[in-house]
């Protein structure tokens, strides 16, 4: 399972802010990381793991390992990244995918992004999905693309879950299969960020007690 | 526009889509009022800080008050760099921003880390800067005084939001604060609608006034939207000959009563459209309803969405394929610039980029 690979190990720093003790997925965190020895094969580095959170596990069940996790970094272009199950959900853009596929044994599919956006969608009909998009690829800073996309092209499992204002990534790129067949895919990744909790209410209320201090008019007499 | 307004002339520029909509106002005396912010993608900074700087204008010492009439991201991008570029003007926002059910919501959401921003991610980063400087912004409600300067003479007055409006504000963000049988994951806060808390404006430079409509909607009863305005007994008495007209044109922004009893004869009129979704404001009978009103309607921008992005030919044959469309998500940001002569009763003069309209030609190109 996805939260299985997600899971900090021993020497590594993972964000914990968002945990739930109480339910199923403590073990999934936006985690970000600084690696230690041995902690190599599970990490998630900092920029994948801003970027995906707790990735949908719903049509890959997928986990992620790092070819070298000493020096890649997921969502950077010239990076690459492998499953090690049948599909790869995790996108980037290596600067020479022919040398790492060469140095790397072939056992698991390898995913290069062309184009990659983060949204959110603004709409859902029974249809397709409307979404906003940054397009990261071309270092976007704001979400001034729009996409329809038929609802087929979304998992079967996610679909319930379309509402206003969840977030995704989105790639089209190349995928070399085991076998080294290349095919052409796009892959979109619905962000599974963990509710929030509690902790999460207390302390924004205890941030806005602060804010108020400084804004209201009432607060000063 | 390559040449600063004179120093007796009023000057009133609206910019828009993008992100948000912009409207900057010189009043005399190289004396500037901002209003809301727009990021021009094509340029990735604020319009209004743009334009100042081609003029050769700099808003540190020109710029004297600030008005965020919005909250939602959609609104007002970069409004915090504009704060910033403007360190002597007075701030002022809508009331119940400084209350705790929308700042818990803001602190809430912000939470979530995404290159697409929160939804509250703007507002955020404009309270932080303010505490920052220890600019605590004032908070504004109907009928109150925004701006005032004697000389040159010019006035800036909320018409709104109204109690109604603000008390309904504050109980709709509090049913947005996490608990049982919330969402199973965090998610970017949707796009307000109505605009509970959008400020319309009455400008008064002189003799001469221009309404600001904001987004300000109207709802049918007389406790809120342009109903609650119209019927405003403390509100100043005014003839505009300028409007920039609520919430991009849209039908849900209109009431007859507000052209006919608030704006003056053969008024001037500008907007910025707005698109959402497979939605284009305004649509071609908010177009015909308010030229009904005014002759001289203007558009900052056309009804066709910028030009679309050439994506690797890859790119271009997968989207095709999967039926999948990517494409330029608004209009490409234009402006709209009217003057006129403090001193006479002068007509407005019209100065407009390539891609603004008017409002009879909007959907011409499509």
């Amino acid at each position: 399972m996805i939260q299985s690979a997600l899971r900090a190990s021993p020497g590594t720093e993972a964000a914990t802010e968002f945990f739930e003790p109480s339910t199923s997925r403590a073990e999934a965190t936006t985690a970000h990381t600084h690696l230690g020895e041995g902690a190599m094969k599970w990490a998630v580095p900092s920029l994948a793991a801003r970027a995906f959170g707790r990735l949908s596990a719903s049509r890959s069940q997928t986990s992620l390992t790092s070819p070298d996790a000493t020096t890649v970094e997921a969502g950077v272009p010239g990076r690459e990244w492998r499953g090690n199950s049948a599909q790869t959900k995790t996108l980037s853009l290596p600067p020479s995918f022919d040398k790492v596929a060469r140095e790397q044994p072939r056992a698991q599919p390898t995913f290069y992004a062309i184009q990659e956006w983060e949204g959110f969608i603004i709409d859902v009909t029974d249809k397709q999905i409307v979404a906003r998009l940054v397009d990261l690829t071309a270092g976007g800073q704001a979400a001034d693309d729009e996409a329809s996309i038929p609802i087929d092209e979304i998992s079967e499992d996610d679909r319930d879950k379309l509402a206003p204002g969840r977030l995704f990534r989105w790639a089209i790129g190349y995928q070399r299969l085991p076998g080294g067949t290349k095919q052409r895919t796009s892959q979109i990744v619905f962000r599974q960020l963990p509710a929030w909790t509690r902790r999460d209410v207390e302390t924004a209320r205890l941030e806005a007690a602060e804010l108020v201090e400084f804004l209201d008019d009432n607060g000063r007499g | 526009m390559d040449q600063p307004p004179k120093p007796d002339e009023l000057e009133v520029t609206v910019f828009g889509p993008g992100f948000g909509e912009c409207i900057l106002i010189h009043y005399g005396r190289n004396e500037w009022i901002n209003v809301d912010s727009c990021v021009d993608p094509q340029i990735g900074r604020p319009a209004a800080l743009d334009y100042l700087e081609r003029l050769g204008i700099d808003p540190a010492d020109c710029v004297r008050a600030i008005l965020v009439t919005h909250w939602h991201d959609d609104h007002t991008k970069g409004i915090a760099e504009v704060v910033k570029a403007c360190p002597n003007a007075i701030v002022a926002c809508s009331g119940g921003l400084s209350k705790k059910e929308f700042l818990e919501i803001m602190q809430i959401f912000n939470r979530t880390s995404s290159e697409v921003g929160s939804g509250l991610s703007e507002i955020q980063d404009l309270i932080f800067t303010l505490k920052a400087n220890s600019r605590r912004p004032k908070f504004v409600f109907a009928d109150m005084p925004i701006y005032v300067s004697k000389n040159p003479d010019c006035k800036l007055t909320a018409l709104s939001p109204v109690n109604d409006e603000y008390i309904r504000f504050l109980r709709k963000m509090s049913s947005f604060m996490p608990g049982p049988g919330q969402r199973e994951t965090k998610y970017r806060f949707p796009n307000p609608s109505p605009n509970d808390l959008s400020v319309a404006t009455l400008l008064e430079v002189g003799d001469i006034q221009v309404l600001l409509g904001a987004d300000l909607e109207e709802h049918g009863g007389v406790d809120r939207g342009w109903s609650a305005v119209i019927a405003s007994k403390t509100r100043p008495d005014a003839k505009a000959s300028l409007v920039k007209v609520p919430h991009h044109g849209a039908a849900s922004a209109h009431n007859p009563d507000m052209w006919t009893k608030m704006v003056g004869k053969d008024p001037c009129a500008v907007l910025s459209p707005w698109a959402w979704g497979g939605q284009l404001l305004p649509t071609i009978d908010d177009c015909n309803r308010i030229l009904g009103f005014s002759r001289e309607a203007y558009s900052t921008s056309r009804a066709a969405r910028a030009r679309r992005k050439n994506y690797p030919a890859a790119v271009a044959k997968t989207l095709r394929e999967a039926r999948m469309q990517v494409r330029p998500a608004e209009p490409p940001t234009g402006r709209v610039t009217f003057r006129c002569a403090l001193e006479a009763e002068a007509p407005w003069t019209v100065d407009a980029s390539d891609d603004a309209r008017k409002l009879n030609r909007f959907y011409d190109e499509q």
